[in-house]
């Protein structure tokens, strides 16, 4: 037998098997659902595949909206369900929701219309179809029929403007509805005479108002003052488990994710 | 052999049933053409935008890089020539962390299918796993799209061409400029390592000065390329 062979044979052997634990360990995480939480993930993803604690991690990040995320992870598509609302009575039994971050919603017009603040009742006289003309809105210099932007019904962001702003009056059935933050804040971009809600992250190119005299900005969701802030959700199957619990961990304790959440969003508390 | 052939040549015209237009954009291939550039993003921090434009309608768009991508915008949006943000041309982007790129759709389930309008451009935004330079060659950027593609069969010269679909299809990978991020110094750590390592093991006072200065040099491309 050729000695040099041997060896080649020996080390290539003990290369596949120390290999082996690597790849034993190394965990893909799948994640589908809120429009809004996405953006969020994606980074704190990257933080946590650089730390000690997700090395080798690999995600698999979906989308669709928070009732997709909470139906994928119910059927066991996804290990992971983003959610921007709170459970419904509706969903399947069983789901855990672990916070890991609050964002605000914040309403918001085009920049040529800029309205310093709404009270609770213009905002649902508005997104009720009630007030339907900008002359009658105090502080819009506007006049003209209101295009109500709202988002979809499986979106967590309208469930959440729902109950935080709406309550106990429904939103119009004649406003448009669009699929995700990205599409109203297009929308309102646009369109002088349209008025709609979108996350702190999405406030490029929008005018944002305050909402029952307070700004609608990161400092003030932060400091607990704005009312209309929302908690952001991981939704597992059952207590988080594995790598996923250790993920969530890592996202709610390590001071590199509240960081990483801190940028635009209100980290875990 | 089946042959499926593209129409673009006037010459087949003759051959052509009369319902086909040889000048129906479906017909033709698509080219797509952008650019990466950094920008300063206020979630992604040091991040790259890109803007991808082509000539046909697209569904679905695929960013690939040699470098290992660490986290992207989730929803891009399209806009018109002007630089308005085109009604409803709105694309989720999905994939993997860390890896080489990410696509982003445009539901073709919808009816009407949401997509982005020929001569629109989608412009989105990325941040990398590992700064830009720590590699041993230049980072390059890719976009493919999924357009559709319509084509004919002539194989059989008896029987008039037979039209075929058109097909749902991905495009070849087109480079994007990436010449606003080129690197100055590739892998700057690692030559910084080499070259201040030969600063111990410099002989004689120039000598020594002279490793100094080019340990200093390394170190500060390494500051630049952050």
């Amino acid at each position: 037998m050729n000695p040099k062979k041997t060896v080649l044979g020996i080390l290539i052997a003990a290369v596949a098997l120390t290999g082996l634990p690597a790849m034993a360990n190394a965990a893909t995480i799948t994640i589908s659902g809120s429009t809004t939480v996405a953006p969020l993930v994606t980074l704190l993803a990257k933080g946590y595949v650089k730390s000690s604690a997700g090395k080798g991690t690999k995600f698999k990040l979906l989308q669709g909206g928070s009732d997709i995320g909470v139906a994928d992870v119910a059927r066991g598509r996804v290990s992971v369900g983003m959610s921007s609302r709170i459970p419904k009575p509706s969903d399947p039994g069983g789901l855990v929701f672990n916070e890991i971050a609050k964002d605000a919603l914040c309403v918001a017009t085009h920049t040529s219309n800029r309205v310093a603040n709404f009270t609770q009742d213009q905002v649902q006289s508005i997104f009720a179809g009630e007030a339907r003309n900008w002359s009658g809105v105090p502080g819009s210099k506007k006049s003209g029929t209101i295009n109500v932007v709202i988002r979809t019904a499986a979106s967590g962001t309208q469930d959440a403007f729902d109950k935080i702003f709406m309550t106990p009056k429904k939103t119009f059935s004649g406003a448009t509805q669009k699929a995700s933050n990205g599409l109203i804040q297009q929308q309102l971009q646009r369109d002088p005479l349209a008025i709609g809600y979108v996350s702190l992250a999405f406030q490029k190119g929008v005018s944002v108002s305050n909402y029952k005299g307070v700004p609608c900005s990161l400092r003030a969701a932060k400091s607990g003052q704005y009312p209309g802030t929302r908690p952001l959700f991981l939704v597992t199957r059952g207590a988080a488990s594995g790598p996923v619990s250790k993920f969530i961990k890592w996202i709610r304790r390590n001071p590199a994710a509240l960081r990483i959440a801190a940028k635009e969003w209100v980290p875990f508390k | 052999m089946l042959a499926m052939l593209v129409v673009v040549a006037p010459a087949s015209q003759a051959s052509l049933p009369t319902d086909i237009d040889p000048n129906d954009p479906v017909f033709r291939d698509i080219e797509c053409q952008g650019k990466v550039s950094s920008e300063k993003d206020p979630i992604f921090g040091v991040g790259y935008g890109y803007e991808v434009k082509c000539d046909k309608d697209v569904y679905a768009i695929t960013i690939m890089s040699n470098r290992s991508v660490g986290s992207y915008s989730t929803e891009v949006i399209g806009l018109l020539p002007s630089g308005d943000p085109a009604d409803g041309e709105d694309l989720f982007c999905i994939g993997g962390t860390p890896s080489n790129g990410f696509g982003c759709y445009a539901s073709p389930g919808k009816t009407p299918p949401v997509k982005l309008t020929a001569g629109n451009t989608v412009v989105g935004s990325f941040s990398l796993f590992d700064p830009i330079c720590d590699a041993n060659s230049q980072p390059q950027f890719w976009a493919v799209a999924v357009s559709e593609l319509g084509s004919y069969n002539d194989a059989d010269t008896t029987k008039p061409p037979v039209i075929k679909g058109p097909w749902s299809v991905s495009s070849e990978p087109f480079p994007l400029d990436a010449k606003s991020v080129r690197c100055k110094v590739l892998n700057p750590k690692a030559k910084a390592r080499s070259a201040c390592a030969k600063v111990k093991k410099a002989k004689g006072r120039k000598a020594k000065a002279a490793a100094v200065r080019k340990c200093k040099a390394a170190q500060n491309a390494v500051r630049a390329s952050r």
